[in-house]
């Protein structure tokens, strides 16, 4: 194999070229930085964490003879859902409900607190030193540069974040999240009581934690129902007449984009909600004003119930989810007013998804949606059957996503494309797609990958203890 | 110090690895993102923290057999670099690989990696003249002083380099 450049990089000498040490001394932090970070994403990713309700469950649905086999650990975490133990045999401790301090206009929430051996995450909302910024200083807020710091107090020491992850803002009242990990010495981590100190904040915030409740088997959790692949948990706080329902889930890990709430334009088909019933059969409606003060989460809902109602049940009505499929199609740009025939039908989920044909609908054609009606486009049709004639489960729409090939690399790269996707009707199980990809008229060979959004109707009942 | 050990400590040492990888070429790493348009002080430091932790992050996929580590080191920096200098929108004195190679551009910084084995394939006498103008991002001014050419004839090895590439590339296309 030739290796001309490396004569030439050899020839490059880099004693050469000089670096001032404050410039070499800031690179290097900032990659250090850059590497924690990594690794922390990397850990909350595989570590199940932070939204981390990936699972391993293809082998716990119950009645699965791996499901003896395979014991482990799960704690409820409330702000979290389930998680899985790192290390078996050392409970985690939790904040049990979140603490809340004001000063004038200025808050601090601690939502959450996870203690793992001496590894503890904190998830707080505030709006602390966003009230004077503007500009330029805006961005260095929201890069993290420049905005309070959290830190643990022991004593006279100050423990600083291992790292702290900003997210937010929201526009109307500055509110912005702040997550921040800590290794702890062993002194700090085996006391029940921490506490927070925030830059600014005049107040300290000292909270208690406890052991996060622990089972061996799902089973073992309660407070949850199953729906489909998908292990559905419910969590309730109430302060006042403000009850937070938190949902969270366990599902096989092809299952992404889990969400209880259909969107705007799916209410028309799915107009049940969430809900709970009292013991007395009263039943209540999510808060919509109260989730948006409250900056709720994606399934976390708020509900408004008198006191002194009891014996909640939780209605759960749908489970909306998404899953890709691995297989790359390879198809070449329809020719204007033809149909290319694709059919190519591969299984997900519960269903066989066929893929049927192609056409490129020139722009004007009464066909296209009206967005899209100055844009040439190419249509996709699609349908489905049911694998398991029994399954609950139905395709709402599918969404590919087309790499094209150009240039004399011959490789396939990603473009700018819109799309609209045709909501599927429960019933016949078919639908069609029109992408407009930037630029199209170049383009001759293509590729895509399909997303497809699912619906499992069945609703279940959850009793939270 | 030898690149060997610099390549072991960034597999197991990233704190160690990434001071040493600084140490050596850092003064390299400066040179290029000034010659590709980095200027503001703050920029160059975020922009070479960037090419620290890319280095880091792809070093188990350094290949020595496909090249020697400061070739591969160069490229990727290119990559981030040229990565940087796009986001940040303050393209000042660079010409980019792609436009010389009439090629549509790396979409990622690790597709600079992809044109290596291309670039080791080009002969010595317009590869000189590549590795300096798109690597290390030097003008054709100062590459025609050093190499003791004049400007019209830097250009015209540029063009059959060029040319060159292209044939490699319809070679591997085919």
């Amino acid at each position: 194999m030739d290796r001309h450049l490396d004569r030439f990089t050899e020839k490059t000498d880099p004693k050469n070229y000089s670096v001032e040490d404050q410039l070499k001394s800031a690179a290097v932090r900032k990659a250090k930085r850059k590497i924690q970070r990594y690794r922390i994403v990397q850990g909350v990713k595989s570590v199940a964490a932070i939204l981390l309700l990936v699972s391993l469950l293809s082998v716990f649905i119950p009645g699965s003879p791996v499901n003896a086999l395979c014991k482990r650990i799960f704690s409820f975490i409330p702000g979290i859902g389930v998680v899985e133990n790192e290390e078996n045999g050392i409970p985690v401790k939790v904040l049990a409900e979140p603490v809340t301090r004001k000063v004038g206009k200025e808050y601090v929430t601690i939502g959450t607190v996870v203690l793992q051996v001496n590894r503890i995450t904190v998830y707080v909302k505030t709006n602390v030193g966003l009230s004077d910024i503007t500009g330029k200083d805006l961005l260095k807020f929201h890069s993290g540069e420049i905005n309070p710091k959290l830190s643990i107090l022991y004593g006279e020491t100050k423990i600083a974040s291992v790292s702290s992850i900003l997210t937010g803002a929201d526009p109307a009242d500055g509110t912005y999240s702040l997550t921040a990990y800590y290794d702890l010495p062993d002194e700090v981590s085996r006391q029940d009581r921490i506490t927070f100190a925030l830059d600014g904040f005049e107040q300290e915030l000292t909270v208690a934690l406890t052991e996060a409740f622990t089972g061996f088997e799902l089973e073992d959790m309660g407070n949850f129902a199953v729906m489909g692949n998908i292990h559905v948990f419910a969590h309730m706080t109430r302060e006042g007449r403000t009850v937070r329902l938190q949902l969270s889930t366990i599902a096989p890990k092809d299952i992404r984009n889990i969400r209880f709430a259909p969107y705007s334009d799916e209410k028309d088909v799915f107009s049940e909600s969430v809900r709970i019933m009292d013991s007395e059969g009263h039943t209540y409606l999510p808060d919509q004003d109260s989730a948006q003060k409250n900056h709720a989460e994606r399934n976390t809902f708020y509900f408004s119930i008198p006191e002194d109602k009891d014996h909640l049940t939780v209605f759960v009505p749908y489970v909306f989810y998404k899953r890709s499929l691995e297989k790359e199609f390879k198809m070449k740009m329809p020719k204007e007013g033809r149909t290319t025939d694709i059919r190519e039908a591969f299984d997900l989920g519960d269903h066989t998804v066929t893929v049927k044909s192609a056409a490129l609908v020139p722009k004007g054609s009464s066909v296209l949606p009206e967005d899209f009606n100055e844009y040439p486009c190419i249509r996709m049709d699609f349908d489905a059957k049911k694998i398991l004639p029994e399954s609950l489960e139905y395709v709402l729409r599918v969404d590919p996503t087309f790499d094209v090939r150009k240039g004399l690399l011959g490789k396939y790269t990603g473009v700018s494309q819109s799309a609209y996707e045709e909501k599927w009707d429960l019933e016949e199980q078919s639908g069609s797609v029109f992408v407009h990809l930037t630029g199209m008229e170049e383009y001759k060979d293509l590729s895509f990958r399909l997303n497809v959004d699912f619906v499992w109707i069945s609703e279940v009942e959850i009793k939270p203890e | 110090m030898e690149d060997r050990i610099i390549v072991e400590w960034l597999k197991k040492e990233s704190d160690k690895g990434i001071s040493a990888l600084m140490n050596h070429y850092g003064g390299l790493l400066v040179y290029m993102a000034k010659n590709i348009g980095i200027v503001d002080k703050e920029d160059l430091e975020e922009c070479i923290g960037d090419v620290l932790f890319h280095v880091w992050r792809k070093i188990r996929r350094y290949d020595e057999k496909k090249s020697s580590f400061k070739t591969w080191l160069v490229l990727l920096a290119k990559g981030c670099i040229t990565d940087y200098v796009r986001k940040k929108r303050k393209l000042l004195a660079t010409v980019p690989i792609e436009s010389i190679l009439n090629i549509e551009g790396p979409k990622r910084k690790e597709d600079y990696l992809d044109v290596l084995e291309l670039l080791q394939k080009l002969p010595p006498e317009y590869g000189e003249v590549f590795y300096k103008r798109f690597v290390l991002g030097e003008s054709v001014e100062h590459i025609a002083s050093v190499m003791q050419l004049s400007a019209d004839n830097v250009y015209k090895r540029i063009q059959r380099g060029r040319e060159k590439l292209k044939e490699f590339m319809e070679r591997e296309e085919s």
